[in-house]
């Protein structure tokens, strides 16, 4: 599904984002990206919506080269990889239902039954009576959970959340744990970069610890830290 | 079809929510097609009055008194033939003296003595293009029975050189104007799409191509192009029309023309570069923000 060979990326003029990293995720995965700020999470899923060049290596996704992808491809990469990120970048000026739906018109979808599929996906996140509210009238935790109808009313193969639960308190953050772990389970492969140690280490899933740039473990049902 | 309805919806609401940035680029696109507008009115009236005063730029040919009236008429045909003539009158001597004693009414005395008309016929000779003046004219020389050709040379020539000063310094201005009101519309509209920059980044990031995002933007950048110069019209108009009553009733000796320039011309100038620079402007001020 994703495959980094040797990696690397320098922000100018000498900050290492990655280095040297080279991996390998399975589809149907799910994945956990640890480490500290600024060890490369952010850099790791830039690097995979091509919002970032690497500066040397390569990068498949389903097994098409990142590198070798011409600019006026990107969005229709991006139309198979859902996004979730920790400030939830919903349109301020849509409606729950509209954020949602915007994802499936930019595939030329809107049709009645992409707005059937919005209904019944925001009513999969718990959010079926909140429809016709405005992003900022809801809570975080509401937010988030629209963000991730919205990265996954498309069904894409795979889902990248950065920090989604960063702004959220524990018992919400369960909440958005047990619906990416649903997601997970349809076939889709996640990756979520996360601080949250108590999280990685309930899930025991894979978990891949970065480290100023570098993969230092790469753990099949690993907790956060060293164990 | 539907894309198209999405697209112009997704303009309307935007227009709507953005309404202080929508009323702020919509005044900036009337107050620059105001001042176009107005410039424009003023430099097509002012080439009806010039091209006023260069028709009355003529040639008089003055014939020898020992030309018959055959000769006359063959002379008439021959002037009448010249393709840059307008028209060419035929003034008899007798016609010369009537005229030249209305002229001097005040004084009849002038006439007492007067034993025969010492005045010449002449033909005058009005042009289609005043400036062929000193051509037409050079074609009488010599002639047997021209007596002499004058067309008031010194002052057409000078009447010529004004008026190409004018029009090209009326030229520029509106060339300098129209690029004033370019850059202050596009950077209006840039600083409005600079305040949504972040809905553009969130739009690319779920995979929105540059022309789905670009199309509202093109539409709103037209509709406020379009109103702000429907506006500048509608003022240009009533103004000009109450302002050349005005001259009109205070310079009854300039004959200004009663409409130089039609709404219809106007229309056409200003809401075409108004929609255009409308659209292009948003178009172009949304580039920097679609490199994500």
């Amino acid at each position: 599904m994703i495959k980094f060979e040797d990696v690397t990326k320098i922000y100018p003029p000498d900050t290492i984002g990655l280095e040297s990293v080279s991996l390998h995720i399975e589809k149907g995965e799910f994945v956990f990206l640890v480490g500290p700020s600024g060890s490369g999470k952010s850099t790791f899923i830039r690097l995979l919506i091509k919002e970032l060049e690497p500066d040397r290596g390569r990068i498949f996704v389903g097994g098409r080269d990142l590198g070798s992808l011409r600019r006026w491809k990107i969005p229709y990469l991006r139309r198979n990889i859902g996004c979730v990120f920790q400030d939830f970048k919903l349109l301020p000026s849509k409606t729950v239902f509209d954020n949602v739906l915007y994802a499936l018109q930019v595939t030329g979808n809107d049709s009645g039954s992409s707005r059937r599929k919005v209904g019944e996906i925001l009513n999969l996140v718990g959010l079926g009576h909140k429809m016709g509210n405005y992003p900022d009238e809801l809570s975080g935790g509401e937010q988030q959970r629209v963000s991730i109808a919205r990265a996954f009313v498309n069904h894409p193969p795979l889902l990248i959340a950065d920090e989604p639960t960063g702004n959220l308190d524990p018992d919400t953050s369960v909440g958005i744990m047990q619906l990416l772990y649903r997601i997970n389970k349809t076939g889709t492969t996640v990756i979520m970069a996360t601080h949250d140690r108590e999280m990685v280490d309930r899930m025991r899933q894979r978990v891949i610890a970065l480290e100023q740039g570098q993969v230092v473990r790469d753990q099949r049902r690993g907790g956060y830290g060293e164990d | 079809m539907g894309k198209i309805r999405f697209f112009f919806g997704e303009a309307l609401r935007s227009l709507w929510r953005n309404y202080f940035m929508t009323v702020a680029a919509m005044v900036t696109v009337f107050l620059s097609m105001f001042v176009l507008g107005v410039v424009l009115v003023f430099v097509y009236n002012i080439n009806a009055v010039l091209k006023d005063v260069e028709q009355k730029v003529e040639i008089t040919v003055y014939l020898k008194d020992s030309v018959t009236s055959t000769e006359v008429e063959a002379l008439q045909k021959q002037i009448l033939a010249m393709p840059e003539v307008k028209d060419s009158q035929f003034v008899s001597k007798d016609e010369a003296l009537k005229r030249l004693k209305e002229d001097l009414k005040d004084h009849p005395e002038l006439f007492e003595g007067l034993a025969k008309n010492p005045l010449p016929a002449s033909f005058e000779i009005s042009l289609k293009d005043p400036q062929q003046a000193s051509v037409v004219a050079a074609r009488f020389n010599g002639k047997p029975m021209v007596e002499e050709v004058r067309y008031g040379k010194e002052l057409a020539e000078r009447i010529f050189r004004v008026t190409s000063v004018i029009r090209n310094i009326s030229l520029v201005f509106i060339i300098l104007l129209g690029g004033v009101s370019i850059l202050l519309i596009s950077n209006t509209i840039r600083l409005s799409i600079y305040a949504r920059r972040r809905e553009v980044e969130i739009m690319k990031l779920v995979g929105a191509t540059n022309w789905f995002i670009r199309w509202p933007f093109i539409i709103e950048g037209l509709a406020v192009g379009l109103v702000g110069a429907v506006l500048a019209l509608i003022f240009v108009t009533l103004g000009t029309n109450f302002v050349m009553d005005r001259i009109r009733g205070a310079l009854m000796f300039l004959t200004v023309p009663a409409s130089a320039v039609s709404v219809a011309q106007l229309a056409v100038i200003l809401l075409g570069v108004g929609a255009l620079i409308g659209a292009v402007g948003s178009g172009l001020g949304l580039r920097r923000f679609l490199n994500v």
